[in-house]
């Protein structure tokens, strides 16, 4: 007996036809959020790189000064301390003749007055100049090629920034001196070009966005970043060895295993709140300092090495802790001579990672006073590089953004690029260990 | 033979590049138990799963050949494997009762076929499936309890009417028992004798006494091709191929 | 730095231990390294941290305690009517202590000779701003009194510090090196002083938690003697007035909060959880091995650049669509920070989060489940909506509630995008404000710690602290109970 075909399978009938419909347009949701996902991703990076690519490149103004010696060294010994007390308002006369020696050399005519000629220039260029007689007492007398930065006004109009509309209300800048910035780019003496002092530099005043700098900040992350590797390395990794490999099963065990994980999802501000309130009100440790913010960090870090160290050690199978017991090691001896070695290439990804976490945070920075502006210099020791307030990358980005003048966003955005770039190469740093040193057991 | 339902010719699988069945011709009879046996690795699962195209889930897999299901060939490009997974169910090694109660996971498979027109339709449907299952006397005070509840044998018999309740016309098995204690095993083995009066059922199995208890023919496998294929008794008592006669005396396998 | 210097040496003496430890060991045994029970280096090891140990260990607690100690002797001599309450105390204790410094700055600098310093001095704020420490006012004698306690209290405890921490380091290495004989087992005593330290380091997480609770434990305990626990609880106003008298109330920070957190979480479940499927379910192992990491990019990227984003791209993008003069020509925001700038970008940061749980939680459905699915007929999206997501149900619950957790402790993306104005308002392009972006304004404003404006942002931390930690608690708790039901 042949059973009937009830419906042939080579014609899909109609419920199969909407059922796989509903299956398409699933598919397509998820295929969607995918999009979405990597959309978002693209329009982040694009934003960043669009808006902060800008921040390495500076407007920059060649003139030559005359350091005339009247001015500058009456007395004509050449007296350090004399000279250093002619302040900056001696040296803008020699600018601004410097700036009207340029222009008739260059047949630029203008009706502008000297003053705001000179307030091309950045509100630091005195001040540059200054430093530079200082160091250069030699060069008194003469007439110096010097490259001053140029006004952010000045420079937000070679970006693109600044537009003749939108000065509009400016009391910094107007269209006639637009108009000589014209002239002056047209005759090679303001050019844009790549700005090395963004990278090395410290941070500016609100007055002056074209002279700040991320290099301050960088030490300030980097002090961080040496304190919370060098407690949090040593102080995670003993405590994952103890965790998994000599911890009897018990509720104390339990208690600080769930605290742990409770621990990496704590928020950072917190962090931020105790690091205030034992190592700054109790511990009167100083604020704004890379040490504070460097323990608040490893604090936070800690959760993190733990959870991947002991990942990797329950990774290496037993047979190896099995083998070194079994020719008379001792655990400990075992541990350390064959379960750390083997386990270490992981805990040094995880470390890695956890530090990158650390180099980003913010929050609990903001708490304990490492905001921008408070370090003017770069550190010159191991002691004022943990101790003297300074700001960290992430701080300075913000502090940046929560400025006025919009040249400030710029800088966050270009400070971004720098910050990422960080990240970039140690996640890449952890990836590469990872792939060459990962083993199948 | 004239109630052949399904009929395999030159059916070749390859996973990447590993050829794990070669050459399979088979002819799998209507309203008959067909029992596929052979060692560990020999293909015997695979192939089953070719008969409901379960294998199209894995990505690296390819089955080159022609199965004809009623002189359907099923690898057609017309044909749906959604459609025919309805015509041929399976059941697998473990019991897999959905994280549902016993109610839904039989309800499962009519619903997603539009089988039922009104709840009494699918409580008809329901209640049906749990008998011919032989496992309504045991359930049918706490359909509402989850399917995961139940011990290991009952689990399988809810499989069981799981499957049915689709109204298959072929119902695959593969090695349905071999999670079962003696007892659960004898239950699914009654039910399986039942069942061949209204499908084609295929059943995968490690034990031949099993392949011997429940089945009328009886195909071998070894390493990925079909060695010998024929009535039950025959190839229990008279192999005619010396692989099939090494393995059922326990040499091989 | 005297505590550096003091660790300095005693880490010298430390080193010093060491090699005389596995000197002595070497000649106890005759040069037979044999007939030692240990190697020569756990001798040496013994020796070291019998120095090292005891002496570090006292200097630690000496750290913690001098300063508590002294403060309270301190405490004691000031007169009730200077410090009538909790705020105003720690107000003269920090003048005490300012003054204190500066004494011994001035008799650093040879300004003040040592005995000057604690006679009574009356131009002390004139003196004292001659070398660069200036006073708020004219001191009080009682204070310069108390200043002059603290500051001979503090020189002898520092000096009783360095013979006690010194002394402990000579007596722990004589003594170690007096028990060095062939037969001591000190490996034995090495291994279990470090497995000591071991477990040292394992409760320093306890301890920070320890620490994290108390430390706001203590000043939020201060905030509710100078303010209402009910109106903090309770009121329904948000306005702090550093002049006194603020209503002080979380429940409008915390609307803001939750409010923010929803919208962020609108748009980071539906994206991460559909993601989450289509990398587990449908895409190939190349689609994946690509999408996958990318989309983790996301969660590596600092909330700082999120809140960027959120200030200066995103907001203005909103403002530029609802706002005065936007493309659809309604006035709806007003400004670029709202709640929807703030949910939408805090979104984004958790997409990553949601979907690779997700991703963890939908692989551990086991496999047979979506075989029996599929053998029955069930196209794969049926599979999934009706028996791998019903499964894996508690795993993704358990994994947002993770993501709401991170979403209402999150800062930076709220201090940038979400404003500075407290009310309840049911308009996303509202300016709201949250709970972290008030811990971060009183406690960087240049409030004195004793008021209740600067004391309430413990308050809001430890309110903070409970609330993600009981969200921590139970979805770690089902996350966990989900695993074990599929192992």
């Amino acid at each position: 007996m042949i059973t009937p075909v009830k419906t042939s399978l080579l014609k899909p009938d109609a419920r199969t036809q909407k059922r796989n419909a509903a299956e398409t347009r699933f598919r397509l949701y998820g295929l969607s959020a995918i999009g979405a996902g990597l959309a978002i991703l693209v329009l982040l990076l694009v934003t960043i790189f669009n808006n902060g690519l800008g921040a390495f490149q500076q407007t920059f103004i060649t003139l030559n000064v005359p350091l005339l010696e009247s001015k500058l060294d009456k007395s004509g010994e050449r007296d350090l301390e004399k000279i250093k007390k002619v302040s900056t308002f001696g040296y803008a006369p020699l600018m601004a003749q410097a700036m009207e020696d340029a222009l008739a050399g260059n047949g630029i005519e203008s009706d502008l007055k000297a003053k705001k000629k000179a307030a091309l220039l950045s509100k630091s260029a005195a001040a540059d100049l200054r430093n530079f007689v200082i160091t250069n007492t030699d060069k008194i007398g003469e007439t110096v090629e010097f490259t001053f930065l140029a006004n952010s006004r000045v420079d937000g109009y070679l970006k693109g920034r600044v537009t003749r509309e939108s000065i509009a209300d400016d009391k910094s800048i107007n269209a006639d001196q637009l108009d000589l910035v014209d002239a002056l780019v047209m005759s090679g003496i303001i050019e844009k070009r790549f700005n090395l002092s963004f990278i090395t530099g410290a941070d500016a005043s609100d007055q002056r966005p074209e002279a700040a700098g991320m290099g301050v900040a960088m030490m300030g992350s980097f002090f961080m970043m040496i304190v919370v590797l060098a407690l949090a390395l040593p102080i995670g990794v003993a405590a994952s060895i103890y965790l998994e490999e000599f911890a009897p099963k018990n509720w104390i065990t339990d208690i600080i295993e769930v605290n742990i994980s409770n621990l990496a999802a704590v928020p950072s501000i917190v962090f931020g709140i105790l690091g205030l309130a034992v190592f700054i009100n109790y511990m009167h440790l100083p604020q704004s300092a890379p040490l504070v913010g460097g323990l608040v960090l490893t604090l936070m870090t800690l959760p993190t090495i733990i959870i991947s160290t002991r990942a990797s050690l329950k990774s290496v199978p037993p047979s190896i802790r099995d083998a070194a017991l079994g020719v008379g090691a001792s655990k400990m001896q075992s541990v350390f001579h064959h379960v750390l070695p083997l386990a270490a290439p992981g805990i040094l990804t995880g470390t890695i990672i956890g530090l990158a976490q650390a180099l980003g945070e913010t929050a609990p920075l903001l708490l304990i006073g490492m905001i921008g502006f408070i370090a003017s210099n770069a550190p010159d020791s191991v002691a004022s590089g943990l101790l003297d307030p300074n700001s960290a990358m992430p701080a300075q980005i913000y502090e940046w953004a929560k400025r006025a003048d919009p040249a400030f966003y710029e800088r966050a955005w270009g400070g971004i690029i720098i910050l990422l770039a960080f990240l970039v190469t140690m996640n890449t740093i952890a990836v590469i260990l990872r792939r060459r040193f990962e083993r199948r057991w | 033979m004239d109630n052949i339902k399904i009929s395999a010719s030159k059916v070749q699988v390859y996973y990447g590049d590993n050829h794990a069945i070669k050459d399979v011709d088979v002819q799998i009879k209507d309203k008959t138990v067909t029992a596929f046996i052979g060692p560990s690795g020999c293909g015997k699962s695979t192939f089953l799963r070719c008969l409901n195209r379960m294998n199209d889930t894995i990505d690296i897999c390819r089955v080159e050949g022609d199965i004809l299901i009623d002189g359907e060939d099923i690898y057609d490009r017309r044909v749906d494997p959604v459609q025919l997974r309805a015509k041929v169910g399976m059941m697998f090694q473990k019991p897999n009762p959905f994280p549902k109660s016993i109610y839904d996971n039989v309800a499962y498979g009519p619903r997603i076929h539009g089988l039922a027109r009104s709840k009494t339709d699918l409580d008809e449907i329901v209640e049906k499936s749990l008998r011919r299952a032989a496992i309504w006397d045991e359930v049918k005070d706490r359909l509402t309890a989850p399917g995961t509840g139940l011990s290991g044998g009952q689990q399988q018999r809810l499989c069981i009417a799981r499957a049915v309740a689709t109204e298959p016309e072929v119902l695959l098995m593969d090695e349905p028992c071999s999670a079962l204690d003696p007892i659960a095993t004898a239950q699914v083995e009654e039910l399986i004798e039942e069942l061949r009066q209204s499908y084609a059922v295929v059943i995968v199995t490690h034990s031949m006494q099993q392949a011997a208890r429940v089945s009328q023919n009886t195909a071998f496998f070894h390493l990925g091709s079909l060695v010998e294929y024929g009535d039950t008794n025959q190839i229990f008592t008279k192999p005619s191929d010396p692989r099939t006669e090494s393995y059922i005396t326990g040499r091989i396998g | 730095m005297p505590a550096l210097w003091l660790t300095l040496i005693v880490l010298a003496l430390a080193v010093l231990g060491v090699w005389l430890g596995r000197a002595y060991a070497l000649r106890s045994a005759g040069g037979d390294i044999r007939a030692l029970h240990s190697l020569p280096k756990y001798y040496g090891g013994f020796v070291g941290l019998s120095t090292l140990i005891p002496a570090l260990g006292v200097l630690v607690v000496w750290l913690v305690a001098q300063p508590v100690l002294i403060d309270r002797t301190v405490v004691s001599m000031i007169p009730s009517e200077m410090a009538d309450d909790t705020g105003t105390l720690s107000l003269v204790m920090s003048d005490v202590r300012r003054v204190s410094n500066g004494l011994s700055l001035a008799v650093e600098q040879g300004v003040l000779s040592n005995i000057e310093a604690a006679s009574v001095l009356p131009e002390v704020r004139t003196t004292l701003a001659g070398i660069g420490v200036a006073l708020g006012s004219d001191v009080a004698p009682e204070i310069l009194n108390a200043a002059q306690t603290y500051r001979t209290l503090d020189a002898l405890g520092h000096f009783w510090r360095m013979v006690i921490v010194l002394g402990l380091a000579v007596l722990g290495l004589g003594a170690a090196l007096s028990k060095i004989a062939p037969e001591f087992r000190a490996r034995n005593v090495v291994e279990k002083v470090v497995l000591a330290l071991l477990i040292a380091a394992a409760s320093l997480a306890i301890l920070s938690t320890v620490g994290i609770v108390l430390s706001m434990l203590f000043e939020t305990r201060n905030f509710f003697g100078l303010h209402s626990w009910k109106d903090f609880f309770l009121g329904g106003k948000w306005a702090p007035n550093f002049r006194g008298d603020s209503d002080l109330s979380i429940l409008p920070l915390l609307w803001g909060t939750i409010y923010i957190s929803i919208i962020a979480l609108l748009v980071s479940v539906p994206i991460g959880l559909f993601a989450a499927i289509y990398l587990s379910e449908y895409a190939g192992r190349k689609t994946r091995g690509i999408a996958k990491p990318l989309i983790e990019i996301l969660a590596g990227i600092p909330t700082i650049v999120y809140g960027l984003f959120a200030l200066l791209t995103v907001g203005p993008l909103l403002l530029r669509t609802f706002g005065t003069d936007g493309v659809l020509g309604v006035e709806w925001m007003s400004g670029t920070n709202a709640v929807l700038t703030a949910g939408l970008v805090m979104g984004i940061m958790l997409i990553p989060f949601v979907s690779s749980l997700s991703d963890d939680i939908i692989n551990a459905v086991p496999q047979s489940m979506r075989d029996g699915s599929l053998g029955l007929g069930a196209t794969k999206s049926e599979t999934i909506r009706q028996v791998v997501i019903p499964a894996a149900l508690p795993g993704i619950v358990g994994a947002i509630l993770l993501a709401a957790s991170r979403a209402i402790g999150e800062t930076m993306i709220v201090v940038l995008g979400a404003g500075a104005i407290a009310k309840f308002s049911l308009n996303p392009l509202d300016a709201m404000t949250t709970i972290t972006t008030r811990i971060v304004s009183q406690l960087t404003g240049d409030g004195d710690f004793a008021s209740p404006e600067t004391l309430v942002a413990f308050a809001l931390g430890l309110t903070l602290f409970v609330l993600t930690l009981g969200l921590n608690i139970v979805a770690l708790h089902i996350v966990r109970t989900y695993r074990e039901q599929y192992e």
